[in-house]
């Protein structure tokens, strides 16, 4: 049974290169069929993410938003809540940093944290409008915070074309003024010709801190028995709606700390468009990642590499969104092989299967709710659920 | 031309390519999917017939391009969630940022800036009624399939076995599969009918509304159709009433401008979402929603 496990997870492994193989190639195909040259794009894609340390830092750079958004993701998610809002969480975190920056304090040390500070409250008070609906008028969170996305840029839209607000001085478009002090977060690591912030030291941290609650805590515990079973939470004398609250609010607050940590890295003002699909990305960081808290730091860095690389390949020519046509064509491909290996269980499934009914596409899907029919016949030509043929094949012996 | 006319025209034609996404959204819907890559449908179907159609030299052939590229993410979105069994809102997500990647990049290489537009028919005597004539009975072609699809729609869900099992797909799975319904089968049919129709408004934005195709020009159109289907309870008459109303949000901040009234302009852009988050807890209340919505089998 182990060597089984482990040869899942080799298969895992090698479905999951081919997979990713496969979608790199896709979009070097892509490149070469509308005239570009896929060769020079994807060399410039390795120059520009992994080949040298300044290209290396950049690349964590780009990763460190999509780590922060990831993290609240996984929180949430684990209460059973889908967040789907961070785009726009992230904007109002940034566009709520600049704020504090520009009126109430924007230089030194304190004026840096307080930046995040309000960032990571800009996102979480975006976020609890979301909470506030759900646990007042059981709203589904993942309409309302879908529909909070599209209200949060014009907000910010609106906040960065009003001189007396946040518009910077030339006049028309909309741009707020940039924070005094641009470079605000301190260096971790500095080299010549590179730097990497301390925003990315910040985000594997939280990861970090963020996997051992929710293993270890009560609140993480509280947040699991939520996210699996709302009544056993009320069993376990879960208050039920705090919990909703505080762990969609967090996922505000890390991807509203996203949109701070962007403000050092893209200084020069906040946009409608600032936001720059982060939250969406982070978002999907997350999927992949399966809701995983510690799986999302090296997810985080894949899709960081992607975009630093993407950057790099503008040079040659290519459009800059061929990002967003890698990253969607990586998101695909890391979802295939999950789809792959359950094909594999059936086919396990129908080697043993004496019934002949087998519409075979659509098993119960529950293993636990027992099949008692087939289970009880207790020989080995019954069939498996596919849960359970996973974890253990001596159950139905049962 | 009467400002009356001027406000209600941009309004009913933004309702009606909503509505054809929207009709879409409500039959995936009733099977129990909420199928969030109507936005990819939409925005691949807009290129699609774009490209079509300034290749072709006609707007007649942006109408089926558009409506093969929604099939076609009609059939990545059915057979992930409904055969293989991933997460429909994972997919979904997925799709719009393959399809806004895709479409972008393509975009960039292509100039796009001006396609053929499909030219205005005029039903006469109809199209004479004051204030509302224009705006119904004066519009470019792809408009008029509304008058076919809306009872199409509303007798298919309502009327036949088809929609019966399908409605049973999307309210009680279990139940149906017992009773003989092959639940995938309907999921899947449900997706790629919303793919054709989700196709087809984006074919109708790009070659009878703009006239050209954009990066991210259905600017999240398909979530407002979502957000209509929400707020119409679930039904083909509250689906038509809640986008009657979008669009004419929408049109009244396309045509206020150039009627000399000023009014924020993100904030309208912004009043579609606002008006349905403030009556989100009304819908919740109401419970129409298919009960499986969502849920995989």
């Amino acid at each position: 049974m182990r060597s089984q496990r482990v040869s899942r997870v080799i298969l895992s492994g090698a479905l999951l290169v081919v997979a990713v193989t496969a979608a790199f190639l896709l979009s070097m195909a892509l490149i070469a069929l509308t005239g570009g040259s896929a060769i020079s794009a994807a060399s410039a894609m390795l120059q520009g993410s992994v080949e040298s340390t300044a290209s290396l830092m950049t690349s964590l750079q780009r990763a460190t938003p999509l780590l922060l958004v990831a993290i609240g993701t996984v929180v949430a998610g684990r209460a059973g809540l889908i967040n789907v809002g961070q785009e726009g969480q992230v904007l109002v975190g940034a566009v709520a940093g600049t704020a504090f920056g520009l009126y109430v304090l924007g230089s030194g040390w304190p004026g840096q944290v307080g930046t995040l500070l309000a960032a990571a409250l800009g996102g979480a008070v975006w976020a609890g409008i979301a909470a506030v609906l759900r646990t007042w008028a059981q709203v589904n969170e993942t309409v309302s915070t879908l529909l909070l996305n599209f209200v949060a840029i014009q907000l910010v839209y609106f906040l960065v074309s009003q001189r007396y607000l946040l518009q910077a001085p030339p006049g028309s478009q909309a741009i707020s003024r940039s924070l005094p002090a641009p470079d605000d977060l301190p260096n971790f690591v500095q080299g010549t010709g590179y730097a990497l912030t301390s925003g990315f030291i910040i985000a594997v941290l939280l990861a970090l801190v963020v996997a051992g609650l929710l293993k270890r805590s009560r609140f993480g515990f509280d947040l699991r028995v939520l996210g699996l079973n709302e009544q056993s939470a009320d069993t376990f004398g879960i208050r039920r709606n705090r919990v909703l609250i505080t762990s969609l609010m967090f996922s505000g607050a890390t991807a509203g700390l996203a949109g701070g940590v962007l403000l050092s890295v893209s200084p020069g003002g906040v946009t409608p468009t600032s936001s720059a699909n982060y939250g969406w990305d982070g978002l999907l960081v997350a999927l992949v990642a399966n809701y995983q808290p510690l799986t999302i730091i090296p997810v985080a860095l894949g899709f960081g590499i992607i975009r630093a690389g993407s950057d790099f390949v503008v040079a040659t020519g290519v459009n800059a969104t061929i990002a967003y046509v890698f990253e969607g064509l990586i998101a695909l491909a890391v979802l295939l092989p999950a789809v792959i290996l359950r094909r594999q269980v059936w086919a396990l499934r129908l080697a043993g299967v004496t019934e002949p009914s087998a519409e075979a596409p659509e098993p119960a899907q529950p293993a636990a709710s027992a099949r008692p029919a087939a289970s009880s016949g207790g020989s080995p030509g019954v069939s498996i659920p596919p849960a359970a043929a996973e974890t253990s094949r001596e159950r139905p012996h049962a | 031309m009467h400002s009356a006319a001027i406000l209600v025209g941009s309004g009913v034609t933004l309702a009606v390519l909503l509505l054809f996404a929207a009709l879409g959204e409500l039959i995936a819907e009733q099977a129990g999917t909420l199928n969030i890559s109507v936005e990819a449908m939409m925005l691949a179907g807009a290129y699609a017939a774009g490209a079509a159609a300034h290749a072709a030299g006609s707007p007649a052939a942006g109408v089926p391009a558009g409506i093969a590229a929604g099939a076609a993410v009609a059939f990545v979105q059915a057979n992930l969630s409904h055969r293989a069994r991933l997460d429909q809102f994972v997919v979904g997500l997925v799709l719009v940022i393959l399809v806004q990647g895709v479409t972008s990049f393509l975009i960039g290489t292509t100039n796009l800036a001006a396609v053929p537009s499909a030219e205005n028919i005029r039903i006469p005597g109809l199209a004479s009624v004051p204030v509302v004539g224009g705006a119904l009975f004066n519009q470019p072609w792809p408009f008029y399939a509304i008058y076919l699809l809306l009872p199409a729609v509303g007798w298919g869900l309502y009327r036949t076995r088809w929609g019966l099992e399908l409605r049973a797909s999307g309210e009680n799975p279990r139940a149906a599969r017992v009773s003989g319904v092959n639940v995938g089968r309907r999921r899947r049919g449900a997706i790629y009918l919303c793919g054709l129709l989700s196709g087809y408004a984006g074919a109708f934005l790009t070659i009878g509304i703009v006239g050209a195709v954009s990066e991210g020009m259905t600017a999240g159109s398909g979530y407002i159709a979502i957000a209509a289907v929400l707020l119409g309870g679930w039904s083909v008459r509250g689906t038509v009433i809640a986008c009657a109303v979008f669009g004419a949000v929408q049109g009244a901040a396309v045509a206020l401008p150039s009627l000399g009234v000023t009014v924020n302009s993100q904030l309208l852009t912004a009043a579609p979402y606002l008006v349905v988050l403030a009556l989100t807890p009304l819908i919740a209340r109401r419970r129409s929603q298919p009960a499986a919505l969502g849920l995989p089998m």
